[in-house]
């Protein structure tokens, strides 16, 4: 690992124990339970905690000749959460299905000959079917079991049905799963950093550039982390047997409704109770719905959506926090709601829309 | 969210459960800040008798089951380095029984010492992860208190206590992580 990113680690393992700080101050059993399971996955978070609960309690005693003054601070904090007003809801969307094929064959050219290699493999043996959207595009499809998947944005998923399991690869994107129950063929969804196996349920599953979010509107599902998921290139036809086997070695972590599931690519898992659990669904709808979040992660929300992509050009705009539901596909909208926002200038144009903070 | 007055009582509660073994514990953790072997065999014996205990057993009380056990495994770290000591420190020896038995008297330095690194470590922090920490544990404001007199939401109080407990770590043992 280089220097960066251990930093980055370190900062997200004090970050994590803090929050269970946090978490254990009105800690529900159901917190309480996750709380001692995270203690025994490792010394590290043993240590991490212990650390962190000292360093928390003697901040009770912090600065005892008072000699910062709050009121100074008071008048130089700004208040850096911004509530947009909501935007009407835009009519259904034209032109669903655009420019499938072309994009498929560009990401092919794109990702290169190991993909175009994994393709050809399949198709000869009609093992995998590969689903995808374009940007912009969202599609469902109907499996032959009754489930179904719900593809968002920029997606791509392949599939495999046996008489032993029911795979899906999630290879970009996110995707909407209703599963039919059939405890002889588990249902399994593979990321790169997990696999999600699921028993009759409905779950949002986000393959994003950190890392696996899992979010379980309906039963449960259990989620096994990082290493163990095949990658389709390397292993195409023995997934089922594999899996099976590393699955068997250790007990996944159980997700519930309601909850969400961050798995990170060194395999960490953590889970927090998601009341607003629908938020991640509401894409459905092509709504966005973001609470408190930066600016840098909305706009990555909206670029998934949309070719006039927002880019961001100052760090202190980027990381600016915004709370709001919009129209995924009016990112104008979104760009003339910023504008109202007096720490920031936004600049429109045909094919971008630029954000500098004044 | 409950009302900020039960979220004190579990704070209280979670804080009596630490303030019992916190003495010995925060001792021995903060005299050994600059040496990670040390607090990685004591991390080590606390996660091994962890494992013993039963979930179902842990999970009503888990802070109490936690800062019991480590606050154990320092005092028999302590005591073990006072019989070492005695085979060739005398002067240590003069010292260390009464550490051991009364670790209040001994603990008085390390905790102002602490105090020391954590207050140099504060002004490091932003402006506004400061300013929370300050509203919240010297001025000992509730969550809602101080959302009010930021102006922030609870929300946002908490993620600024998180994220200034974080750093403050990451300030305090930078040396430590980064050799």
């Amino acid at each position: 690992m280089t220097d960066y990113d251990t930093d980055r680690l370190e900062k997200l393992l004090a970050r994590r124990a803090s929050r269970w700080i946090e978490e254990l101050r009105d800690a529900t059993p159901q917190k309480r339970s996750a709380f001692v399971a995270w203690l025994k996955e490792s010394p590290g978070n043993v240590r991490d905690f212990l650390l962190m609960s000292m360093i928390d309690q003697s901040l009770e005693t912090i600065d005892p000749e008072k000699s910062h003054d709050v009121e100074s601070l008071l008048a130089a904090v700004d208040p850096t959460i911004v509530e947009l007003p909501r935007l009407p809801a835009r009519s259904a969307r034209k032109n669903p299905r655009r420019a499938r094929w072309g994009v498929a064959a560009a990401a092919a050219c794109v990702l290169g000959g190991s993909v175009i290699a994994w393709f050809s493999v399949n198709h000869r043996e009609a093992a995998w079917r590969v689903f995808e959207t374009a940007t912009g595009e969202q599609r469902a499809f109907e499996l032959e079991d009754g489930s179904m998947i719900h593809l968002n944005t920029r997606s791509r998923a392949a599939i495999h049905f046996t008489a032993r399991g029911r795979e899906v690869r999630l290879l970009d994107g996110e995707a909407l799963f209703r599963v039919q129950r059939d405890a002889s063929r588990p249902f399994r969804v593979y990321t790169n950093d997990a696999v999600i196996q699921a028993v009759g349920t409905q779950f949002n599953v986000y393959a994003h550039p950190e890392g696996t979010s899992v979010a379980v509107i309906e039963g449960r599902v259990d989620i096994q982390p990082a290493i163990s998921a095949p990658t389709p290139a390397a292993t195409p036809r023995r997934d089922v047997s594999n899996s099976h086997a590393q699955l068997s070695i250790s007990p996944g972590r159980i997700v519930h409704s309601s909850e969400e599931a961050e798995i990170t690519h060194l395999g960490e898992v953590s889970v927090r109770a998601a009341p607003d659990v629908t938020d991640a669904v509401a894409w459905q709808k092509r709504r966005l719905v973001f609470r408190q979040q930066t600016l840098e992660f909305i706009t990555a929300q909206f670029n998934r959506y949309s070719r006039k992509q927002i880019r961001i050009e100052s760090p202190a705009a980027a990381n600016r926090l915004y709370t709001g539901v919009f129209d995924a596909d009016d990112v104008d909208s979104f760009a003339q709601a910023l504008a109202s926002d007096p720490q920031l200038g936004v600049e429109s144009t045909a094919k971008a829309i630029v954000i500098t903070s004044r | 969210m409950l009302p900020d007055r039960l979220n004190m009582h579990a704070a209280r509660l979670a804080k009596s459960a630490f303030i019992e073994h916190s003495v010995v514990l925060r001792r021995f953790l903060m005299s050994r800040v600059g040496n990670v072997h040390d607090i990685d065999d004591l991390v080590q014996e606390v996660f091994t008798r962890l494992l013993r205990v039963r979930d179902t057993e842990m999970v009503r009380d888990p802070l109490a089951y936690l800062f019991g056990i480590a606050a154990n495994v320092a005092r028999e770290f302590l005591q073990r380095r006072y019989q070492d000591n005695v085979l060739f420190d005398s002067e240590a020896a003069d010292r260390a029984p009464a550490d051991v038995e009364n670790p209040m008297d001994g603990g008085l330095a390390e905790r102002l010492e602490l105090g020391d690194q954590l207050n140099r470590a504060l002004i490091k922090l932003p402006p506004t992860h400061r300013l929370v920490i300050l509203l919240v544990k010297r001025d000992g404001l509730s969550y809602g208190e101080a959302a009010r007199a930021t102006g922030l939401s609870v929300h946002t109080i908490e993620k600024y206590l998180v994220e200034a407990r974080a750093l403050l770590r990451l300030i305090l043992t930078g040396k430590e992580r980064r050799p």
